[in-house]
This record gives structure tokens, sequence and C-alpha cells, in this order.
């Protein structure tokens, strides 16, 4: 698996993920993805905590699609921490809130967020902007080789 | 005289007290300087020395008596002052606390205000967040078994799922509308000087942008500034040209004017347009909540979009106002 195929999906709408994990495998751009339920399962996967410590090192999500209304810890949370440390910090993470709110926009900006992405109602519009998103960070956007990160 | 009042005073002697002391003493003195004179004048040889000394008790009296009238009218003037000072004080102090007592049931208000407030809040964010969840299934999965099913779907059961998917679609128009409306409600207002003309232009853009394929003139007067909340004021044009946009789709050429006027001695603002426009019985219905004059089928819209925008005009202190003919089109007066 290349670096920056795996995709972590931070969303405990059983329903939401569905919709999101069908319309990336509509995408040309084939990527795995892991589901987080919640933010400490996030923050376990990403930082090999709890039952995640024994994740191959080497798998390392190149992009984290971020709900922010997630269980235990919340999802603006689970960003802070990405940036807080050093092996994450430039990880691309796009929020993907129902929150149209400007404190959540706000927040997720001033946290470091590269994007915010409001979930459609359309379930048309839904599947291209996931696709979208997809195609974007996953091919067209360069990462941070993980030696220099 | 009056370092003696004060004497008396931090001495705690009343003037009533003072009154009588003074008294017996002027009379007690008085009386001993005639029982000299008079002993002056029966014992010869001492009459000289008794008449002085009687002459000088009697002056002496005759002084104290003038020094305690005086005194005693100051003392008494000073405690009437003070015990009006006493009753000013009380009363000040009654006032003080009914003050205080005002103020603290004003904050108590406010702050209960500001927990109604918040309360609001995290429940349009719920609404926001929670309601739209559903819909978003709904609208996911009868898509999943159009592009799935597809050709083996029997009779109109496509179409019934395509009608499921609009129906969810509009109710989540309807919840971001409420939202909108809802957060005009109770935003706080800050006014600054907006540039209608370039807000304007910015709104019409996002509008094209979005069917470039239409053919449509804008005319947007230069130089419309007023006095008003940025943010409301974008949302109420934002409503306005939508509206105008809309009602415009089916023209061949779609017209749409912003600009100023003045009716009755008062500056309005308009939109105008050369859309379907409406018959002018019911010109004040199209500002109330869910109010529409075309049915849902022919025009998408919540009918919250004007309500939207009276409210923001009449939390600016304006007055808003429609004229339209049937067929010919729409204009909405605005003040600010």
């Amino acid at each position: 698996m290349e670096q920056g195929r795996l995709i972590l999906l931070v969303e405990d709408n059983p329903d939401d993920q569905l919709l999101i994990r069908r319309a990336l495998s509509k995408d040309r751009v084939k990527s795995q993805i892991f589901i987080a339920n919640d933010g400490l399962e996030a923050l376990d996967y990403l930082f090999r905590h709890g039952k995640f410590t024994d994740r191959d090192p080497l798998l390392v999500p190149g992009l984290v699609i971020l709900d922010l209304n997630v269980p235990k810890v919340s999802g603006l949370e689970v960003l802070q921490e990405i940036r807080k440390n050093a092996t994450t910090r430039f990880l691309p993470v796009i929020i993907f809130s129902s929150s149209r709110e400007e404190r959540d926009v706000l927040d997720g900006y001033q946290l470091g967020a590269n994007s915010y992405v409001i979930k459609p109602v359309d379930s048309k519009e839904f599947e291209e902007a996931v696709r979208q998103l997809g195609t974007y960070w996953l091919s067209l956007n360069e990462l941070v080789p993980p030696h220099k990160a | 005289m009056f370092s003696k009042i004060k004497y008396l005073k931090d001495r705690h002697v009343t003037s009533s007290q003072f009154k009588w002391v003074g008294l017996i003493l002027s009379v007690a003195v008085g009386v001993l300087g005639f029982v000299f004179l008079g002993l002056g004048l029966h014992i010869r040889d001492l009459n000289w020395g008794l008449d002085i000394a009687g002459m000088v008790l009697v002056t002496i009296a005759t002084f104290h008596t003038f020094l305690w009238f005086f005194v005693g009218r100051a003392m008494k003037n000073e405690e009437l002052l003070n015990h009006k000072n006493t009753v000013l004080e009380s009363d000040l102090r009654a006032r003080e606390k009914e003050l205080a007592k005002s103020v603290s049931q004003l904050r108590r208000t406010n702050l209960d205000l500001e927990i109604v407030n918040k309360e609001l809040e995290s429940f349009s964010y719920a609404v926001a967040h929670d309601l739209k969840e559903p819909l978003r299934a709904i609208t996911g999965y009868s898509n999943i078994l159009v592009e799935d099913l597809g050709d083996r779907l029997e009779k109109d059961y496509g179409k019934m799922l395509a009608k499921i998917n609009k129906a969810a679609i509009s109710m989540g128009n309807l919840i971001d509308g409420l939202l909108i409306l809802s957060r005009v409600e109770r935003a706080e207002m800050s006014i600054s000087n907006v540039d209608l003309s370039s807000l304007a232009k910015v709104v019409v853009d996002n509008l094209q942008g979005r069917q470039l394929y239409r053919n449509a003139n804008f005319s947007i007067h230069d130089d419309m500034t007023v006095k008003g909340d940025y943010k409301l004021l974008t949302v109420a044009l934002q409503n306005l040209f939508e509206n105008a946009w809309k009602f415009t789709a089916e023209r061949n050429v779609t017209n749409i004017e912003f600009g100023r006027t003045v009716r009755n001695n008062e500056t309005f603002y308009y939109i105008k347009d050369n859309g379907v426009g409406f018959n002018s019985a019911y010109a004040d219905k199209l500002f109330g909540e869910f109010q529409r004059l075309h049915p849902k089928g022919e025009y998408d819209g919540t009918g919250l979009g004007l309500a939207t925008v009276k409210k923001i005009i009449s939390r600016h202190g304006g007055k808003v106002f429609a004229e339209g003919k049937e067929g010919i089109g729409a204009t909405i007066y605005f003040s600010l």
C-alpha cells in the first residue's frame, strides 16, 4: 500500500460511514478506509495506543475525514491532538460536518483543519463531495514525506 | 460660637439640655448680681466693692443670656439640619437599596436570558446536526436503491424513490431556513456602514455563477451605503436576490434592478424584477412564515425567505412592503 492511500474516517453514524465508504469506492483512485467510531479510537489508532499498540507503524493515513460531533473525544479535540504531535502535525484533516455554524467553521480552521466541508443532505451532492475530497487529497495533493514530518 | 457648638455636640449635649443649664446659670448669676447690688446699698462700708461686683455679675448674666439664646438657637438649627440630613440619608439608603435590588434583578433576568439564549443555541445546534442525519440516510439509501436496482424497479417505483429523495432534500432546506431565521432573530447586531451596492454585486455574482446559461441583466445603483449589521443585511440581500432570480427563471431575459427611491419623505431601497409577479391582494402574505403564493411543485422554496428579510428589516427599525402584478413582475421595497 502506497503512503497516503489510507483514509482515517472519524464518524459515529453508521449510515454516513456506509455512504462515505460507497462514495469513495466509486473513485478511480483506490483507497483503504479505517473507521474510528469515536474520537478516542481515532487517537488510539493514530498514536498506536490501547488496542492499536501492535498496528503496523508504516501504515500511516494520508487523510483524516473528521466529524465534529463524535463520542468520547470531540472532533475538535482530535484535531488539536493531531496538530500537537510531531508525527502527525502535517496530516491533512478535513472536517466533514452537518454544522453550518460559524463558530464550528472558525474553531476548525483555528485549530488547523485543512478544509471544512458541510455534509450535503442531497445524496448526489454528498457522494460528489466525498469523491472530490478523495481525488484531491489522495492524488492531487502532495504530502510531506514521512521522514521529514 | 461654632467651636463651642462643636464642643457641646461632641459631648452629646442636646440643645434642650443646653437651654436649661444655660437658663439656670444666667438666672443664678443674675440673682447673685442683684443680691450684691442690694447688699451694696444696705451696707455702707462695703457698697463700693459690692456694687461693682453686682454690676459685673449682672453684665455677665446678661451677656450669658444673649450667648445662651444665640448658641441655643444655632444648636437647634444644627440639630434640625442634622435631623433632616438623617432623614434624607435614610431615604437615600432606602433608594440605594431599591436600586441595588433592581440592578440585581436585572442581572438575574439578564443571566436567565443568557441561559435561554445558550439553550436555544445548543438546541439549534442539535437541530443542525441531529435532524439532518436521518435525512441523509433517507436520501442516501433511496439513491442506492435507484442506482443498484435501476431498470429492475417495476412500475413507478423509481419515480417514487426519487420523490422520497426530493422530499428529504426539501426538508433539509427547511431546517437550514429555520436555522437562519432563528439566528437572525437572536443575533447580536453590530452597526457599521454597509455598502449595499457592492454587497449586492457579490450576491449577484454568486447567483449567476450557479446558472451561467441564463441571460440576465442586473442593474445595481452605485453608492448605496447604509448603517446596519453587515451579516444580517447580507442575508437579507441574498434572500431578496434569490427570490427575484427564482421567479424570473422562465423569462427569456431576466431583468433585476436594485436601487433607491424616496416615498413619503422616506428613503426606500427596492429590488425590482420582471418575473411572474403576484396578485397584489396577497401582498401582505408574502412576508409571513411558511407563506407561499405558488404551488409547491412550481417553485422550490421554504416559504421562509421573505419572512427572514422582514425580520432583518424590522430589527433595523425599517419597513418592508411589496408591489407587483401577475405576469409583469414584483418589486420589494425596504427602508432601514
